[in-house]
């Protein structure tokens, strides 16, 4: 029985794929996307309970991708958790704005991040 | 109409009483009080810094109330001194507008009047119908006076009278102390305006203050992107290095092979990544503040070319992305720092592949000119929009910063290219290419070694050293007229026996020193004997001036030679060779160099005079420079053609020697007043704004301008001026019509018309041959003449025009070329064979 199914978004492979190894080696189930787009499609369709979502992509950012999770009662209680190499207050603030839960600035530590995520989900779950 | 003067004041024509009573002398004592009071309260305003206008018309007024003149002006000379302006005046309250005089006037109108007026202690009186007879003279309304005279006071600065007043009228001499009060005036004057421009100074510094402040914000706006961008570039592979790291630590027993090897590829992907990026900023910061070290070699441009271009093969196939080098055949060599120019063509060729998407493809050009390199690359991507065009050479820019994401980088790969070709002295730009991608231009000189030289034995700046300057620019320009490697300009030393080399491009400088050749020696000195032009189609196998040649060093066998006259005197040769193409003159280029002769001749004579009295060199080096731009913008191969079918139309309009040798020049300068309009209204696509539209009109004016240090002939100036009149009158500049437009205009408006059609222009795509001869016959008896059309048409059948992949080509010229060659070949003769490592032709 997995953790909890989490959907991981950076136009970086190399992210993707090192999130979904860590991640996945404390027994969650990963999916990935590589846009804003997709990533909007995925949180739809596999109502994951967790999404890792970076900031800077190309066409539909981060921060838009949030604002358009939140807006939408399928998605809107999913936990978001920012990933940015921005880490200045405003970009902080501008998370925040848009609902994200959490944010996390790069470079991050997967076992940070890791023990982040399962904060998150053991409070979501209560 | 005219108010009676005061006898107390003008002493009654002069006769004042020896003795004066006591009540006069205490009535002189009042008003001397008075003007103190006066003088005084002027200064009180001076100090209270009141406006400059007040102060003026304070003291104007003060001289007429107080002595009873009929009038006073005040007038101040404008910036550059010629015309003197009114600033104040009292006394003409009652005289109507229209009797009165014109208010400015000239500094030579005063002089005048001064010089023949009669001299006081402090200005100069002068008859009121003297000063009347001038256009601008002095005097605001003198039809009442006509016997009376003016004075006329000058207010002296450093030497120069800056300002004058104009007081009357009087029958005799002035009184004293009007005279005195307008002394003081005066001094009151010169404290205003030296008040004024120490005003303008410190406005002046405040506007620059304000530049600087300006640039200082935009230059922390530049760092806070470059910031901004820098970490998000150095973060991204950071990112990745640090999270498999860890992760490969925590699993390190754990972990399967094959994913530990992909593990540390990552990692040393993005490692080099950090690299890379690190190395770029460094390398620019050390560019910045000049502490790279340069050292120029014999560059090899298109086997850098191919081994750049091989090393990017990976990432072209990676973006699927098509490419093509075209290369010339002969290698281009260049004097440049060998890395650096590896990574401007690396940069270059990077930043191609990152803006272009795949399918598309990116084509990379070297083309050598006969004072440069031209390396274009070329993509299919979106293009730069218009406004930023400007900008994306400075550092730390990028068109979109959330387009970094999807392109990466650093904003300082073309900040780099920019310094890079900087340091060369070369251009660098970017033009957008009709329907898709951009174009990057690079043009690298190939400078002549004098000028370097000369440069850095500081020599810049003497005469002796702008003499030189002076000759290589006109080498430069023969050279790049006639596309010849080798170009060089002799004169007859002052015996008339000796020539010897005063300028040359591509020859050995040891040998164009050490060159001393006899009239009638070899064949310079055989033109400098017979005043004839010599064309030399092959000199190996030449019946009369065969010989072995040093190919090597000649690198090609066909030369042209041509005499300098000044009138019937012959002065002096100039030669050329070696044509970039590798292929022979022709006759056209023969015809070209005796054109230009006429005009280095003026322009060497004009030196001569600037040695002597002195001459405006810049503005001359502003006109050849243009004209050099023109030739680079049109392409030279092109207005070879081009001038070839100016000249056919010409003969069949049976025009004389004249006319047709001012066309052969026309042809090469009449739009080098467009190289003077800034880039982007020149290469806009969209349509031109009306204002625009009024800038670009005024190109021939401007060329018109530029060329007049010149000196060209009256009709070659025609040509620069009425090249876009229309027949009907519907053009410009003057809006000249049907035979008030020269001939030799309304040829130059018709080919240069063809010209347009055939190249890229706004809203429209390029014309085929035949489309564009079409759309000329159109414009008969509207934009053209119906006779030169006619001729036009017949002259492009007579050369045989084609359009190569919209390249005009003309199959006279290419017949011409093989004919000298067969025909050459054929005669026997060898010469002697023995090398003859240096000899000037």
């Amino acid at each position: 029985m997995k953790k909890g199914k989490v959907l991981v978004v950076d136009d970086e492979v190399n992210i993707t794929q090192i999130l979904e190894f860590s991640i996945g080696a404390e027994g969650f189930e990963v999916i990935t996307a590589q846009n804003g787009e997709e990533a909007i499609e995925k949180a739809r369709r596999e109502q994951p309970d967790l999404i890792i979502l970076d900031v800077m992509m190309p066409k539909i950012d981060g921060y838009e991708a949030c604002r358009i999770l939140k807006a939408n009662p399928l998605t809107k209680n999913i936990p978001v958790v920012l990933l940015t190499a921005k880490g200045r207050d405003i970009d902080k603030r501008l998370g925040m704005e848009v609902g994200a839960t959490d944010y996390i600035v790069k470079p991050f530590s997967p076992n940070r991040l890791v023990e982040r995520i399962n904060q998150l989900l053991s409070c979501h779950k209560k | 109409m005219i108010r009676e003067i005061g006898k107390r004041l003008f002493g009654a024509n002069g006769a004042s009483p020896d003795v004066e009573p006591v009540g006069a002398r205490s009535a002189r004592e009042g008003e001397l009080e008075r003007i103190v009071a006066r003088i005084s309260a002027i200064g009180s305003m001076i100090l209270a810094d009141a406006p400059s206008r007040d102060i003026f018309d304070a003291m104007v007024r003060g001289i007429v109330e107080d002595s009873g003149a009929n009038f006073v002006v005040l007038r101040i000379a404008r910036p550059g001194g010629d015309v003197f302006e009114m600033k104040a005046c009292a006394g003409l309250g009652d005289v109507p507008a229209e009797p009165r005089r014109s208010l400015s006037v000239s500094r030579t109108t005063f002089l005048n009047l001064c010089g023949g007026g009669e001299p006081l202690a402090d200005g100069f009186l002068v008859g009121v119908k003297k000063a009347c007879a001038e256009p601008d003279g002095p005097v605001p309304c003198c039809a009442e006076s006509p016997d009376r005279k003016i004075l006329l006071a000058g207010i002296e600065e450093n030497g120069a009278v800056t300002g004058f007043f104009t007081i009357g009228f009087f029958d005799g001499a002035p009184d004293e102390r009007l005279v005195s009060q307008v002394k003081l005036c005066r001094d009151r004057v010169l404290l205003v305006l030296q008040r004024e421009r120490a005003k303008e100074q410190l406005r002046d510094k405040e506007r620059s203050l304000a530049i600087c402040r300006e640039e200082l914000e935009s230059v922390n706006q530049l760092k806070s992107n470059f910031l901004s961008v820098v970490s998000h570039e150095l973060r991204t592979p950071l990112t990745s290095v640090k999270a498999y790291t860890e992760t490969l630590l925590d699993n390190v027993d754990t972990i399967k092979r094959e994913t530990l090897h992909d593990f540390l590829r990552v990692m040393d992907e993005e490692s080099e990544r950090i690299i890379k990026l690190v190395d770029n900023i460094l390398n620019f910061s050390r560019m910045e503040t000049g502490h790279l070290k340069v050292e120029r070699t014999a560059c090899n441009l298109n086997r850098m070319i191919e081994e750049v271009h091989v090393g990017l093969q990976a990432k072209f196939g990676a973006a699927r992305i098509d490419t093509e080098l075209r290369l010339p055949r002969h290698p281009c060599r260049i004097d440049a720092d060998r890395e650096l120019i590896a990574q401007l063509l690396q940069n270059l060729m990077a930043n191609a592949i990152k803006f272009t998407p795949p399918g598309g493809k990116v084509t990379v050009t070297l083309e050598q000119e006969a004072s440069a390199a031209r390396i274009v690359v070329q993509d299919t991507g979106k293009g730069i929009p218009e406004d930023q065009i400007e900008k994306i050479f400075e550092r730390f820019y990028q068109i979109d910063t959330s387009d970094t994401r999807e392109h990466g980088g650093s904003g300082l790969g073309l900040a780099i290219c920019k310094n890079i070709v900087d340091w060369h002295e070369g251009k660098l730009w970017v033009e957008n290419v009709k329907d898709s991608g951009a174009k990057f231009v690079v043009m690298l000189p190939m400078k002549d070694i004098i000028v370097r030289q000369a440069a850095s034995a500081g020599f810049i700046g003497s005469r002796r050293f702008e003499r030189e300057r002076y000759l290589t620019l006109l080498v430069e320009m023969l050279s790049e007229f006639l596309q010849a490697r080798k170009a060089s300009i002799m004169l007859l030393e002052k015996d008339q026996q000796i020539l010897r080399i005063v300028a040359a491009k591509g020859l050995d400088s040891e040998f164009v020193q050490n060159t001393r050749l006899e009239v009638g020696d070899r064949i310079a000195g055989k033109v400098a004997q017979t005043g004839e032009p010599l064309h030399v189609f092959d000199i190996e196998n030449d019946g009369e001036y065969g010989r072995a040649n040093n190919t090597l060093f000649y690198g090609t066998r066909s030369f042209i030679s041509a005499p300098l006259r000044d009138g019937d005197e012959i002065v002096g040769v100039i030669n050329v060779s070696d044509h970039v193409e590798g292929r022979e003159f022709t006759r056209a280029d023969r015809e070209l160099l005796e054109a230009l002769s006429s005009i280095i001749i003026g322009m060497l004579k004009k030196l001569d005079a600037y040695e002597l009295v002195s001459m405006n060199f810049e503005k001359l080096k502003e006109a050849m420079r243009a004209s050099l731009e023109m030739r680079e913008a049109w392409g030279s191969g092109n207005l070879v053609n081009l001038t070839l079918i100016a000249l056919t139309i010409g003969k069949k309009l049976a025009l004389d020697e004249r006319s047709l040798t001012a066309l052969r020049l026309g042809m090469n300068l009449y739009d080098l007043g467009l190289m003077r309009i800034p880039r982007n209204i020149r290469i806009k696509k969209e349509e031109l704004t009306p204002k625009e539209r009024e800038v670009l009109r005024g190109h021939p004016n401007i060329g018109f301008a530029l060329t007049s240090p010149m000196h060209l002939e009256d009709r070659v100036m025609k040509m620069i001026r009425s090249h876009h009149e229309h027949y009907d009158g519907s053009g410009y500049p003057d809006g000249l019509s049907g035979s008030e437009i020269p001939v030799e205009a309304r040829i130059v408006s018709v080919v240069d018309a063809f010209r347009a059609l055939m190249s890229e222009g706004p809203y429209r795509r390029t014309f085929s041959l035949d489309e564009a001869r079409a759309e000329i016959e159109k414009g008969a008896l509207t934009s053209f003449d119906p006779d030169i059309v006619k001729a036009f048409v017949e002259s492009l059948d007579d050369l045989g025009a084609r359009d190569d992949k919209h390249e005009l080509v003309l199959e006279a010229v290419e017949k011409e070329l093989q004919e000298g060659r067969s025909e050459r070949n054929k005669r026997p003769e060898m010469l002697q064979r023995e090398p003859v490592k240096e000899e000037i032709r």
